[in-house]
């Protein structure tokens, strides 16, 4: 096995996810690689860093927060109001999601754009 | 109360709102989840303000869909699913509105200080800003695989993207967080 094949599956390989007979063939290689060894290492190292993490604490009260929103959500909070509420914020999040590209921000090429109504969806972006 | 996911979800579908079970079922579901939930928000999105109400209204969306639930697939990726979707349109919104990224910093910095904290603050930031460089749902697949140990088949449900895309998603996160701490 290649390096190059190696080192696209030594992720999967260190979850357990790469299979029987894929995990074997990366052991034997691994076995002779340094440089790939290396890379495994510098892996499992970076994921014990994430799993260092400390664990957050939520609110005591949480539990009882949401139980209470339950209850009033469905026993007392008449349906009509907030249905029409989140209708109307889900046309302007889908209105909003319709206008933003895939990039971070207006690049030179956008302005290039025909017809300038393009210029509405920079405008857009950029708020 | 040794229940398992489905036989809560199960109890909430069979009872009617105002009956005590159904309430107590769903209780104990909250209290089973709530925890990892919220880290994994907290982690994903930066804010703990922000995780806690994103947390509740996970609860209160998963309380309303149950009764659609269908026992195919497991009912932890089903809530871990609309977490993350949810999560990510908080996400989309502040980026909308102001330099998420900054404020993503900027907040662990300033809650780091949370009394439960067990491990170093300075490692802690040093983690926190480097998954905030890698994206969205590299970050979100790699969180789901290392602290909530879903497998790729899970994470593949809770992303909606094939088993493959999450092999790709975590791998180019590790290889990404392996360059900063290369750099660093």
């Amino acid at each position: 096995m290649k390096c190059q094949d190696v080192r696209k599956k030594i992720s999967a390989y260190m979850d357990g996810e790469s299979g029987a007979a894929m995990s074997h063939r990366i052991r034997q290689h691994l076995s002779d690689c340094a440089e790939c060894r290396k890379i495994l290492q510098d892996f499992q190292e970076t994921e014990s860093f994430i799993r260092k993490l400390p664990i957050y604490s939520i609110s005591p009260e949480f539990t009882q927060r949401v139980m209470t929103e339950l209850r009033f959500d469905k026993g007392t909070k008449p349906a009509f109001a907030p249905n029409l509420l989140n209708r109307i914020l889900n046309f302007f999040e889908s209105f909003f999601n319709l206008l933003e590209s895939p990039k971070a921000s207006a690049s030179i090429e956008e302005f290039a754009d025909f017809p300038p109504c393009s210029l509405c969806k920079i405008y857009f972006k950029i708020l | 109360m040794t229940d398992s996911d489905l036989d809560l979800i199960k109890a909430v579908q069979a009872e009617s709102f105002l009956s005590k079970t159904g309430q107590q079922a769903f209780e104990v579901l909250v209290k089973r989840y709530q925890q990892p939930l919220f880290n994994f928000i907290y982690r994903y999105v930066g804010e703990r303000s922000a995780a806690e109400d994103l947390a509740q209204e996970v609860f209160l969306r998963v309380w309303q869909a149950a009764p659609r639930f269908e026992a195919r697939g497991k009912v932890s990726t089903w809530i871990f699913k609309i977490a993350y979707n949810l999560s990510m349109n908080e996400i989309k919104r502040r980026r909308r509105y102001q330099d998420f990224y900054k404020g993503f910093c900027d907040n662990m910095r300033a809650e780091s200080l949370f009394p439960e904290q067990r491990g170093s603050r300075e490692l802690e930031q040093d983690i926190m800003r480097a998954l905030a460089q890698i994206p969205e749902n590299q970050r979100a697949a790699l969180l789901l695989r290392v602290n909530e140990d879903f497998s790729y088949n899970e994470i593949s449900e809770i992303l909606n993207v094939s088993p493959a895309a999450v092999e790709s998603l975590i791998f180019r996160a590790r290889t990404k967080l392996r360059e900063l701490r290369i750099e660093n």
